[in-house]
């Protein structure tokens, strides 16, 4: 109720319809551009000629769109995983753990991926995988995107841990479950929305980087967002609008996947 | 043992069992708990044991340390000193999961993502029991608090009652040595804490489980328990049956804390064998213990229905009625005795007896034997 007068309100203001138009035409007229074009007849991009899947499978047909798109999708499962994994430990460290010096530290050394500009991070993880001799690959691009997922992983677990009740947890060890007993069967359980939500989100971050891919992956791990870029750099067809228009959908679902889930949430509690 | 000895004191034994048969199945001794940054302790000098069998309720305000202690002994806090032992053995270094007690939590703390069976077998799985006996566990403890065809819902789609006795199944499920409950019915409506307190009461006779029963409900300690602590600001100011709590209060807080009372100033007059006799309100004599001298000032506590009207003159002090309050069963009556206030409680027993209005004139009578001195003070 507060919520829609707070939104009348606002309409209220003068200039804000337009201001509004405005803004979702910078944000979005450009990815419906992209998007219309990619089923366009002819090679232009900025002239339309008529409806067609032809680019679609093009794109598909395209054996270096094709090993990326697999590259992509074996990272992002890789590190989204890891990510996943990682936060979810330290969510239950952080919060239900006994306290811990430097608590708050911890915490915010967690999120600060971030915070730093991703090129310092891309050139940092860089310089670090040179120099400890790890080969520039798989291996590098999966750590790195880990590393750089956990923050994104680690916001809806531990907001979801926060929702449940720390009686739960006295109750279960009152009933004769080990610590590990507690995490197996009340904690892990409980927080499934939130660790699925956080998978969503990491998955998405890790399929959708460029700028750290760029740097740390080799040349048989090529993503999809540096493939697109390569080929960009030759010239721009429909092509690349087919499949950022796929990379664009599958962003919006797993976004969503990840709002309706932190949703169910919220719901619960 | 010390400690037995003087918490097991001669005239308090559990009705339920014989003192000299019943084993102890809880000694507490000594327990001081400190919290780090609160300048008073939260427990300060507790002892107290409690027989096997028993239904022991600690009570006392919120704030006197009786959920601190029932979580001491479940094992969620640690002392600052002091000892805790269960049938003689030590427990205080155990973790909550390695002692044989079990906790009913004042929200109920069930497992939400678990059906109601799954939650009664959840500590029965953690001591690896096997299948059929878990199963059947499970099935006795639901037909225990008459909730077996709900074994398979979840708890979010029980009612408040529902839940509580889930929590209590799930507790007794593994046969602990002793239940500790945290204001177990402090959610419940008036009417659903009544059953379940006759309930409870039934439950730990048929189970044969020693109670600890924590609560900041007068009523409901009164009513349920074997013995009662009262607990004020970290300490254990009485222990006894009901009726030793109710009727002899050891002091003032215990007396003004339980039920409803006329807390008097009265004047100690003679003393002589056995006995002294102390004057309250301008006249009315009272006895009391002999140790008290001659012109010393003491707090006495009268309570209401212990408060007799009769007719002007006939008393042993005039009164004037200011106000009456009717309660359904009884009706409470503010005297005005000389400078001083008093309240009676009259039942509607004796339909041929009128209650008196505002106004009206009166006389007061108390028994003699009927008051106890709370307080020993120079005021």
């Amino acid at each position: 109720m507060s919520h829609a007068t707070r939104i009348d309100r606002l309409r209220s203001y003068p200039g804000f319809g337009p201001l509004t138009i405005i803004c979702l035409t910078f944000l979005y007229a450009p990815l419906l551009v992209v998007s219309v074009y990619s089923f366009n007849a002819t090679r232009s991009i900025t002239e339309w000629g008529g409806f067609s899947f032809d680019w679609y499978v093009r794109a598909f047909n395209n054996p270096t769109i094709r090993d990326a798109a697999g590259n992509s999708l074996f990272v992002a499962v890789c590190a989204a995983t890891l990510a996943t994994t990682l936060a979810t430990m330290a969510a239950i460290s952080l919060l239900r753990g006994p306290p811990l010096k430097g608590q708050t530290g911890a915490v915010s050394l967690v999120s600060l991926p971030l915070m730093v500009p991703e090129i310092i991070t891309a050139i940092a993880s860089l310089i670090f995988f040179v120099t400890i001799g790890v080969p520039l690959g798989f291996v590098s691009l999966i750590a790195a995107h880990t590393v750089f997922c956990i923050p994104f992983a680690y916001l809806p677990i531990s907001a979801r841990l926060s929702g449940i009740e720390a009686t739960l947890d006295e109750a279960a060890g009152d009933l004769y479950a080990s610590r590990a007993d507690v995490i197996r069967t009340i904690l892990i359980p409980l927080m499934m929305p939130g660790i699925a939500s956080g998978f969503c989100l990491a998955f998405i971050v890790s399929l959708d980087d460029f700028i750290i891919a760029n740097f740390v992956s080799g040349p048989g791990s090529t993503t999809l967002p540096v493939a697109i870029y390569g080929l960009a750099r030759i010239g721009f067809t429909p092509e690349i609008n087919a499949v950022a228009t796929l990379m664009l959908a599958v962003s919006i679902l797993f976004v969503g996947l990840s709002w309706f889930l932190g949703r169910k949430t919220t719901q619960i509690n | 043992m010390k400690d037995m000895a003087t918490s097991l004191d001669e005239t308090q034994v559990p009705p339920a069992t014989d003192p000299l048969v019943a084993k102890t199945a809880l000694t507490v001794s000594g327990a001081v708990k400190y919290y780090p940054n609160a300048p008073m302790p939260a427990l300060n000098d507790v002892s107290f044991s409690i027989a096997e069998n028993e239904f022991f309720t600690l009570l006392g305000p919120s704030g006197c340390g009786k959920t601190t202690l029932l979580r001491s002994i479940a094992g969620f806090e640690d002392l600052t000193s002091g000892s805790i032992r269960l049938d003689g053995d030590s427990i205080e270094s155990l973790a909550p999961n390695q002692r044989p007690i079990n906790t009913v939590f004042q929200h109920y703390a069930l497992f939400p993502h678990m059906t109601v069976a799954e939650n009664v077998a959840y500590p029965l799985r953690r001591l690896r029991l096997d299948a059929r006996a878990i199963e059947r566990r499970v099935a006795e403890m639901l037909a225990l608090v008459k909730l077996a065809e709900m074994a398979d819902r979840k708890p979010a789609k029980l009612s408040g009652g529902q839940q509580q006795r889930i929590a209590l199944a799930r507790a007794l499920a593994p046969n602990p040595r002793l239940l500790l409950l945290d204001e177990p019915l402090s959610a419940l409506d008036l009417k659903l804490r009544r059953e379940m307190r006759t309930e409870l009461k039934q439950i730990q006779i048929k189970t044969g489980i020693t109670f600890l029963f924590v609560t900041h409900d007068q009523e409901e300690a009164l009513a349920m328990s074997d013995r009662v602590a009262v607990m004020n600001n970290g300490q254990v100011e009485q222990i006894g049956r009901p009726e030793a709590i109710y009727n002899a209060p050891a002091n003032e807080f215990v007396a003004t804390f339980i039920g409803e009372t006329n807390a008097l100033s009265g004047l100690v007059e003679k003393t002589g064998s056995g006995a002294a006799q102390v004057i309250v309100l301008g006249g009315i004599a009272l006895a009391a213990d002999a140790d008290l001298a001659v012109g010393e000032r003491v707090g006495v506590s009268v309570r209401l229905e212990k408060v007799d009207l009769r007719p002007p003159g006939e008393g042993a002090v005039d009164a004037i009625v200011e106000q009456t309050v009717f309660l359904g069963t009884d009706t409470v009556v503010h005297l005005k005795v000389g400078k001083e206030t008093l309240q009676a409680r009259l039942q509607h027993t004796d339909r041929a007896r009128p209650v008196p209005a505002p106004g009206d004139h009166c006389s007061v009578h108390i028994d003699p034997g009927a008051a106890t001195v709370v307080a020993r003070s120079n005021r």
